[in-house]
């Protein structure tokens, strides 16, 4: 257990140090997203679907944030930056905002 | 007409078409039945009706009832003119014969002006000639009344004009003889009916007056008739098929004529008709055959000996042939046992002669004809079982035995998965020859309901009766009432003298299974039945959570929002690096507004005009982004 606190205090210590600051705000955004779509799902296991359009809409949004979140950050880490050479953070952030415009208007059609 | 189709009818099954003896006589009964009709007479109120009515008593050999009343009531027409009346009148007095004595005088002067005028006709000279014998008189001028006939005869030569002219003539006795070859002529108009009947077109007393005046013509002339045995016993049919009539006159014409036919010197018709049942069994095994005349009385005083020529059954199966019938103690009756010959079961035809032991000149040597009688025996059931078995044949069938007349003392129970077989073999008694019935049942009967269904035994190559009842697939004609069922067995046939019905066990049905039974509702008894009535019914709303757990969890949704904002805030977004130029504030506004255009899309846009939109405001974020992002890439990393 000692270990474990060990582990957890040096992963969130290396964490805060190591990190910069724009990976971490993207990563806050990812978690945001991350807790969105665990309270909309369990409210779905709590209460029922219905209506199911609008949860599942729902629901898919916010997964699919999170996945496009996750592309910004592998895009715009500069430990990647070997393979997403030809990839700016900023022409990752204007893929990142296209696609999101596009993803919500699907969200949006589809929510009923 | 009806009872004269259903004589013809049963004179048709028992006779055929070859027909030298008829088939029936006057019985008793008929003369009863007669003598009822006859007096409708008594009411004293018509002349004529009362004339026939005396005659056909006298007939039947009644005495006529309150002679004293008819007597006064024939008195008060001494004083009419009209022929036809004077000869009822004078006619009835004289049958009557108890009137005392009638002032003849004025009548016979009447009927004498009118016999020998020629200015009436044919039915008045019939009318004073009649009416003046009955007088015991003779027509004073009779070459007069002759020749007034003749007259009379050129203008109409029909058969009644024929008929009154016998009568006449055989009146007036020997000077008639000129009359007597018109006899002929008016035989050759009768018409001819099935070839079994001769009849005059008008019925029975046309045809009754006209061979009764032949007969009487030729009596008088002492000369045979011109009438073939044959054609006489045409005639006889015809009378005898009329026992029906229901009119006096008709009754009168119908005794008078059966009386000439079974007393007159040249032509007596014979009579052969089955005496009692046509069918023979082991109990009564007796044919008895009655040879009388039309009138039920012996045709000769020799004796008759009665022949059965042959019986013939289905396929033409001879079972006897001339077998002599014995006599029995009434000399019209002779028996024949039939059942000694061992007959199958069933429907003989058998032709019989009779001929006289000593000649008759008015009898033919032999007359023959054809009687139906039927062979019958009592039936017996062997090897009756009863059992069940399932419906889809996969097990063989649970028999019990049950022997007639007991019941299988267990109840049979049956599901609708399952059938009720039963199997029986029906024989002759004392044979074992299988036998096959016309009728043969299976009844099952409920004793609540009173409710019953008869079904078809059917009978296989070895004449083994079987019936197989699917319970299941007869649901719908038990209304699928469940319970307890009589079953009874019927038998019954024409030539069976034991029909029986027998319980032969108790059945219980169980209830049948719910869905077969709706199945078979929609098509069988309710099928005719209003159905119900279609309401539409709309979705039911999704059972929705309470409000306060939706508030709930919409509060939740919004908490990682302001833990992204605090984090955020935590880590020093530095807003104030944000470039306050126009594509940047344009590229944000341009977002913004397409998050809220999608907002507006979801609450009430449709996707055309949100597109339109969209691209509208795309390429405003789109060119202001780009500048925007273009500018951030080129100032220096920090």
């Amino acid at each position: 257990m000692a270990n474990l606190s060990s582990v957890v205090a040096k992963f969130y210590n290396e964490y805060t140090v190591h990190t910069p600051k724009k990976l971490k705000i993207i990563d806050s955004y990812l978690l945001y997203v991350l807790l969105t779509g665990i309270i909309q799902f369990a409210y779905c296991c709590l209460v029922g679907t219905f209506p199911f359009n609008s949860f599942l809409s729902g629901f898919i949004s916010t997964v699919s944030c999170f996945v496009l979140g996750v592309c910004l950050r592998l895009q715009v880490n500069p430990e990647n930056k070997a393979q997403f050479f030809s990839v700016s953070p900023e022409r990752a952030f204007a893929d990142f905002i296209f696609a999101h415009v596009i993803l919500h208007l699907v969200v949006m059609n589809f929510i009923g | 007409m009806r009872a004269f189709i259903i004589i013809s009818c049963l004179a048709l099954a028992h006779v055929s078409n070859a027909l030298p003896a008829t088939s029936s006589y006057l019985t008793d009964n008929d003369r009863s039945r007669l003598r009822g009709v006859l007096d409708a007479a008594w009411d004293l109120k018509d002349l004529a009706t009362i004339h026939y009515g005396v005659l056909g008593y006298k007939f039947l050999g009644q005495a006529v009832p309150k002679p004293q009343d008819v007597c006064k009531f024939l008195g008060s027409k001494t004083s009419e003119t009209n022929p036809e009346v004077l000869f009822h009148l004078t006619s009835s007095w004289q049958t009557v014969g108890s009137c005392g004595a009638l002032p003849s005088a004025p009548i016979v002067k009447r009927l004498n002006e009118v016999a020998s005028s020629d200015a009436y006709p044919m039915a008045d000279l019939y009318h004073s000639v009649l009416g003046l014998k009955a007088l015991g008189q003779r027509p004073n001028d009779v070459a007069k009344v002759l020749k007034n006939v003749q007259a009379a005869l050129k203008k109409d030569d029909s058969a009644l004009s024929l008929g009154y002219a016998f009568h006449i003539a055989a009146t007036i006795g020997a000077e008639g003889r000129s009359v007597f070859d018109r006899i002929q002529d008016a035989i050759a108009q009768a018409d001819e009916v099935d070839s079994r009947f001769l009849q005059f077109e008008g019925g029975l007393s046309i045809t009754a007056l006209v061979v009764s005046g032949s007969f009487n013509l030729a009596t008088a002339q002492n000369k045979a008739p011109p009438l073939t045995h044959e054609q006489a016993t045409k005639f006889a049919n015809y009378f005898l098929s009329r026992r029906s009539v229901q009119t006096v006159k008709g009754i009168y014409s119908l005794l008078d004529i059966l009386s000439i036919l079974s007393s007159n010197k040249f032509l007596l018709p014979v009579a052969i008709s089955l005496e009692g049942s046509s069918a023979v069994s082991s109990t009564n095994p007796k044919i008895m055959l009655k040879v009388s005349d039309v009138l039920g009385k012996p045709i000769s005083t020799s004796t008759v000996s009665v022949t059965a020529e042959s019986a013939k059954g289905a396929e033409n199966v001879v079972i006897l042939s001339k077998k002599k019938f014995e006599a029995t103690s009434d000399k019209t009756v002779f028996a024949l046992n039939v059942f000694e010959e061992k007959p199958a079961p069933g429907q003989y035809s058998l032709t019989v002669s009779a001929a006289l032991n000593q000649a008759d000149s008015r009898i033919p040597a032999n007359v023959v004809t054809t009687v139906t009688i039927k062979a019958m025996c009592a039936v017996t059931i062997t090897s009756f079982e009863i059992g069940t078995a399932d419906a889809d044949q996969t097990t063989q069938p649970k028999m019990h035995k049950v022997t007639y007349p007991s019941k299988l003392p267990s109840v049979l129970e049956a599901d609708s998965q399952q059938k009720v077989v039963v199997r029986f073999q029906l024989v002759a008694a004392g044979t074992n020859k299988p036998l096959t019935v016309h009728q043969a049942f299976l009844r099952l009967w409920n004793e609540k309901s009173k409710q019953e269904i008869i079904f078809n035994a059917e009978k296989d190559a070895s004449k083994t009766y079987k019936f197989d009842m699917d319970v299941g697939a007869k649901d719908p004609d038990f209304g699928f009432l469940s319970g307890e069922f009589h079953a009874d067995l019927i038998i019954g046939d024409a030539i069976i003298v034991n029909p029986l019905m027998w319980h032969v066990a108790d059945l219980k049905l169980s209830p049948p299974s719910s869905d077969s039974k709706d199945a078979s509702v929609t098509n069988h008894a309710y099928l005719y039945k209003p159905k119900p009535e279609i309401k539409h019914i709309f979705r039911e709303p999704e059972k929705r959570p309470a409000a306060v757990v939706s508030n709930l969890f919409t509060a939740l949704v919004w908490l990682p929002l302001l833990i992204l904002l605090s984090l955020w805030a935590k880590l020093g977004i530095n807003v104030s690096n944000f470039p306050f130029s126009l594509s940047a504030i344009g590229f944000h506004l341009g977002l913004t507004s397409i998050f809220g255009l999608f907002v507006v899309f979801w609450l009430e846009l449709n996707m055309f005009t949100t597109v339109k939109y969209l691209v509208g405001l795309g390429a405003v974020t789109f060119l202001s982004g780009n500048k925007m992002l273009a500018q951030i890439a080129s100032r220096p990393k920090v």
